[in-house]
Formats: structure tokens, sequence, C-alpha cells
């Protein structure tokens, strides 16, 4: 019988390199490094297919790159960092590495024109380029014939602090059709120029989507006046004197989907003229100046294709230092009266108290599964019954207290795949209540309230649990037991920070053993 | 209904309903691009598939024959292997052989679900394994000279995962 199947072969090698490629592709990381010890050929695959290269990143640091320096690095990787670096001479490995690489990030390094230019010139592939706090090292000047190519394929590029004639070389290299730039624009820095970000822009306006800045007045003044660029994502860093040059910039891009304002806060009705400029908007941040009641129900009108809001109320917070922060946080009440985001779908609120109305309005949004609540509140009574957890997938949950249980009767929460709960106070038996209640989680994220009862509960309850962090949480080494039979079923990476309670002996176990990656700070 | 008919690689033939049968994309193509008439009784060729497999793909496309079209949803959910539904895992409770032929069969069928699903219960076989026990599982000859294992192991250690 089994002779007359034909000529398929048993064993692996019957399956083809694309099919097992296929399988492969639903593999984690840490699944990926698993299968490239077991033989040549599937090691082949894993490498040929870049399903790991293209997750992982080489990272150097704190190294002079001359000619003693050889690489540990021997998987085809896909992204390089270097960090705080003198690179000197890389020329005798630099062009193994840089055939495969696509991402490139320097930071706080010093090199010459000349150097940099020979390593772009062997990345032929690279199609992200990053530069932050860049210092010349002699020669500072380029010949033409080195520079003689272009950065074909490079489509994300940013910098930040770098000298001009590093900046000069970079507008030479780069073809004018960049997706993204990105530019931390330092004003301290005197050596950057404002209208090299300008040109920057300029070159590439028929192609950028995606721009993330420190603007000044002139660079928005700049970049307003560029009659082709069409961005879909922008993400500004601005302070208080560029309200109104942000505003006009918006007028003029009425093709944003998503929009992130950092670092300032807005008038509520700067954001509403702001949405009904843009028309397109899916993904807005932004911080708020504080009101006592906040209703959104303008806003999500004016945007109605809403997908993502984050937004965080921005009230006393200059006053406020680490140790009063509690009590400077303003409470900003969140009004949900006759919201209506049919396209919700995640949703992010700091320093608002939602008033009982939050319930209602979360579950007539039919496609939410990700809510972060940081409420700075000592007890929030409708919190458990408000929360649509049925739905679910993402939960985080920060700066509060539930003093009231959470409801027995609810549940499962067979969605939730990931639960966050930071600087929340609640008793142990609430939190066995709503571990238990929600029995599919991936990932979970625990600050002080869990000790070695509820990890043992954790290790034993969640089959499916590949990421575990615990923030300063009164664990001892009788945990270590259960963590490393969570590790022979799905936990691929535990995480403590600051886990003090542990022995010596314990934290060796946990670092000797091959089950999941552990890491700790 | 109509029906076609499909002669297999050890010459059985089976005739099966036409909506049935365009769960496969190669013979979708067959019938709709290159124009290759079923009315005329001559059976379509698969000359890559194996009788015994045909009957049980045929069983497979029989229960999803009426599945709508699965949605494009982001990696994330793509990644998922939790999500095969008991039927299904019940059809690939087969020993090793008949699921890596189903896969081929599948592949040269151009299945896509029946390859996902596949593709799943094998992910299924490696996850929560060391190196040495996905060997065992796959019968996989550690190739790799003695000491080799911990050179890659301590390679590996050098990369960061990526955000």
């Amino acid at each position: 019988m089994e002779a007359s199947r034909g000529p398929s072969t048993t064993g692996v090698d019957s399956l083809s390199g694309d099919i097992w490629k296929a399988v492969f592709r639903y593999l984690s990381v840490f699944q990926l490094k698993k299968v490239r010890l077991t033989c040549h050929a599937w090691r082949r695959i894993v490498d040929v297919s870049r399903l790991l290269s293209d997750q992982l990143a080489f990272i150097i640091q704190c190294e002079d790159l001359d000619r003693d320096f050889a690489p540990h690095c021997r998987l085809p990787v896909h992204s390089v960092s270097i960090f705080t670096s003198n690179i000197i001479n890389v020329n005798h490995w630099w062009p193994d590495l840089g055939a495969n690489l696509s991402h490139l990030y320097l930071r706080l390094c010093h090199l010459s024109l000349p150097m940099i230019a020979g390593m772009l010139r062997q990345t032929p592939n690279l199609n992200n380029l990053g530069f932050k706090d860049i210092f010349l090292l002699p020669p500072v000047a380029w010949n033409g014939t080195a520079v003689n190519f272009r950065l074909e394929k490079l489509s994300h590029f940013s910098l930040s602090n770098i000298p001009d004639p590093l900046a000069k070389l970079m507008r030479r290299l780069i073809c004018p059709r960049l997706k993204c730039f990105g530019c931390a624009w330092d004003v301290s820095a005197p050596q950057d120029d404002e209208q090299l970000i300008i040109d920057f822009i300029r070159d590439s306006q028929d192609t950028l989507t995606t721009t993330r800045l420190t603007p000044t007045v002139d660079i928005l003044a700049g970049i307003s006046s560029l009659n082709r660029l069409q961005l879909q994502d922008v993400t500004f860093w601005c302070n208080p004197d560029q309200i109104e040059h942000v505003l006009n910039f918006t007028r003029k891009q009425a093709s944003i989907e998503k929009l992130s304002l950092l670092d300032l806060a807005l008038p509520e009705l700067v954001v509403l003229q702001i949405c009904a400029n843009l028309p397109a908007l899916k993904h807005l941040t932004v911080n708020l100046d504080y009101v006592p009641i906040w209703q959104p129900s303008s806003l999500f009108e004016l945007a109605p294709n809403l997908e993502y809001l984050k937004v965080n109320i921005m009230g006393f917070a200059k006053f406020a230092t680490h140790d009063n922060y509690r009590e400077y946080r303003t409470k900003t009440v969140g009004d949900f009266r006759d919201c209506n985001a049919p396209r919700l779908r995640e949703i992010n609120l700091t320093d608002i108290y939602p008033s009982t109305n939050l319930l209602s309005f979360l579950r007539q949004c039919p496609n939410l599964h990700t809510v972060l609540l940081d409420l700075a509140c000592d007890d929030f009574p409708s919190l458990t019954s408000t929360l649509p957890l049925g739905q679910l997938r993402t939960l985080t949950l920060r700066s509060l207290t539930i003093l009231t249980p959470w409801p027995s009767n609810l549940g499962p929460y067979e969605n939730l795949r990931r639960l966050a709960l930071y600087h929340v106070r609640t008793s142990k038996a609430t939190l066995t209540q709503l571990l238990t209640a929600c029995p599919n989680l991936e990932e979970l994220v625990l600050c002080w309230i869990a000790g070695d009862v509820q990890v043992r509960l954790i290790c034993e309850r969640f089959a499916r649990l590949k990421q575990l962090e615990l923030h300063q949480c009164p664990i001892t080494d009788r945990s270590v037991d259960a963590l490393l039979l969570a590790g022979g079923r799905a936990l691929e990476q535990l995480t403590l920070h600051g886990c003090f309670g542990l022995s010596r002996a314990g934290r060796a176990r946990l670092q000797n053993t091959t089950k999941f990656r552990f890491v700790e700070c | 209904m109509s029906t076609i008919k499909l002669e297999t690689s050890d010459g059985v033939k089976f005739t099966v309903k036409t909506q049935v049968a365009k769960c496969s994309g190669t013979i979708r193509t067959m019938l709709e691009d290159i124009g290759i008439n079923p009315q005329d009784g001559e059976a379509i060729p698969l000359s890559n598939v194996h009788s015994t497999i045909l009957q049980k793909i045929l069983v497979w496309a029989e229960h999803h024959v009426d599945d709508p079209e699965p949605p494009r949803d982001d990696a994330d959910a793509a990644k998922r292997t939790d999500d095969i539904c008991s039927w299904d895992e019940d059809f690939l409770k087969v020993d090793q052989r008949t699921l890596f032929d189903v896969m081929l069969a599948a592949n040269y069928l151009d299945m896509k679900q029946l390859i996902a699903v596949c593709c799943k219960t094998v992910a299924n076989m490696i996850k929560g394994k060391t190196a040495d026990q996905i060997r065992k599982t796959f019968n996989i000859e550690n190739d790799f000279p003695p000491g080799d294992e911990d050179k890659i192991r301590l390679r590996n250690q050098f990369c960061e995962e990526r955000r």
C-alpha cells in the first residue's frame, strides 16, 4: 500500500523549500532560531527566505571600527545600527554585510566623508537610512568619482544634528523619490540648516508620504508652499508658538490620514479646526489644554473616518515633579454623550476621567479592539462594567485603583490577547478574578501586584502565554519553577524589571534556560 | 448540477461537482482561462496527485465549498496558528507522510485555504520544541559537525530582535 502511493518520498525532503517557507512564516523569531539549529537544509531555507534576518538587527556599540575590528555577526542581517563608535576603516568586512542590508542607522558616531560614501556604495539595497548626532573625522571633503552613484532603493531617510558637508553629500546621493523623511531640528545645534531640510522635502515632493519633523516656523512655511506635496502621515514635535502655522499647514495638506502633534497642548477649538481641514483623517494623536469637561462628540463628527485616537490632557503637568505628580494631575471629565465613531479600532485616553456614558460609547464601536486608559483616579467603580472586554484584543490600564471586585459572572473574554496593568492598585482576589476571565492571553504585563501565587496561577493557567513582563513584583525563587514550566509551553520571553526578591541562584536558573529569552533590567 | 471528471496519477477517475473542483485554483484556471470544456466527458489529468490523496482533498473541498473568501487581515492575525477549526483539526489528524502529501497536492492544485491550514498544523508541531525535539518529530538527521550548533547559537545571540 505504501509503495503504491507514487513517487513521493517520506520525510521533510518531500516538501519544497517554498512550502517550508510557508510553514516557517507562522513562527516567531524565537522559534525560527531553533529551526535554524536543526539541519543545513532548514538553515538555508530560513536564511534565504529572510524570514529571520528581516526581524533581526545587528547592533555595534562603543567600538573603534578599524582594521582590528571584526563583527561577530554571520547571519545575513537586514538591519545594522552603529552607536557611539568611531568608523575608521570597515573595508575588510562591510562589503559582506552591506550586500544584504536594507536598514542602516548611525548615532553618535565619528566618521569621514570618504568612508561613509564607500560604505553606502557597497550597500546597494539600502532603503532606510538614519543619521543622528554625527561628527566628522578628516578628510571632510569628497571627490567626484567616489560619489558617482545613487542610493536607488532608498525610500526612508532621517537626519538630526549632522554636519553640513554630510547633509550636502546625502543630497547628492539620494534619488529624489523618498517616501519618508524625518528630521529632529535642533535649535541649539547651529550647524543644522533649515533651508537644507526644506530642500530635501522639495526634492521628493512628488513621492513623499510621511514626514516626522521638529519644524521651525520657517520650515512649516517653506513646506506649506510646496504645491505638489501630498502627505499622508505627519508627526510634528512642536511648541505653542507654532499652533497657527500648523493649522495653516493642515489647510494645504488635505490628504493627511495620520497626524501626531506631540510636545504641545492644543486648545480644543484648534483640534476641531484641524479635523475639519483633514477629511481623510484616520489616526490622530494630540494633547489637549486642560478643560473641566471634554465632550468629543464634535471631534468624531468632524473626523468620521477616525480609526485611532490618542488624547492626553496636558493640564498642570508642567508644575508636576515626580513626587507630587498625582496631586497635580488634573481631572478632566470625558463626556461621551452623542459620540459616534463607527470605524474606531483603538482609543488611548490619558488623564481623562470618563463619565459613565463611556460604556454606551465603547459598546457601539463595532471595530474597537484596543483600549488604553490612564486615569489617575483612586476608584472608578463603573470600570469593571464599562469595558466591553468581550470584544477587546488589547487592554492597558494605568494609574488607577480598582476597589470593586471584578464581576465573576462576566467572561470568559476569549478575544483578549494582551493585558497590561501599570500602577494599578487592586486586591489579589480581584486580580485573580480578572486573570481567570481571560483564558487566551498571549502577552501579560503586571506592575507591583503579582506575587508568587499569582505567577504560579499565570504560568499554570495560560497555555498560550508568549510574553510575560513583571515590573517591581515581589516574587521569590518559588516562582522560578513555575516560570520554567511555562517555558516548556508557549512562553518565549520573560522580562523582569526591578524584581529584587530573586536570589542569585534563582536568577541564574532563568538566565541559563534555553526555553525562553530572559531579559532583565 | 454540473460535474467534471478528474484523473489521478494512478489512473483513477473521479466525478466531481464543478463547484467543488473549483476550490482548486489550478482546475479553475483550466476551466475558465484555458477553456477546457468539461461537457466533453474527458477527464482532466492531475498527474501529480495520487488517488488516495485526491479522495481526501475532495472531502475537505466538499466541506469547505461554501466558505466565504478569507478577510485580508493584518499581519498580526495572520501569524496565529490557534485558529484552526475543529473539523480541520480532525481532518488533519493523519500520519506525517499523508499530511505532507496533502500539502504537496494542495500546493499543486493551488488551494490556498487548505495550504494555510496545513502550514499552521505543521507550525504547531514545531512550536515549543527545542532543536533536538524538532529533529525527532520530523526525523531529521543532525548534519552539523559536533560543536557547530553551539557556535551558531552563540552568533544568534549577537543579534537583537527588532521592535
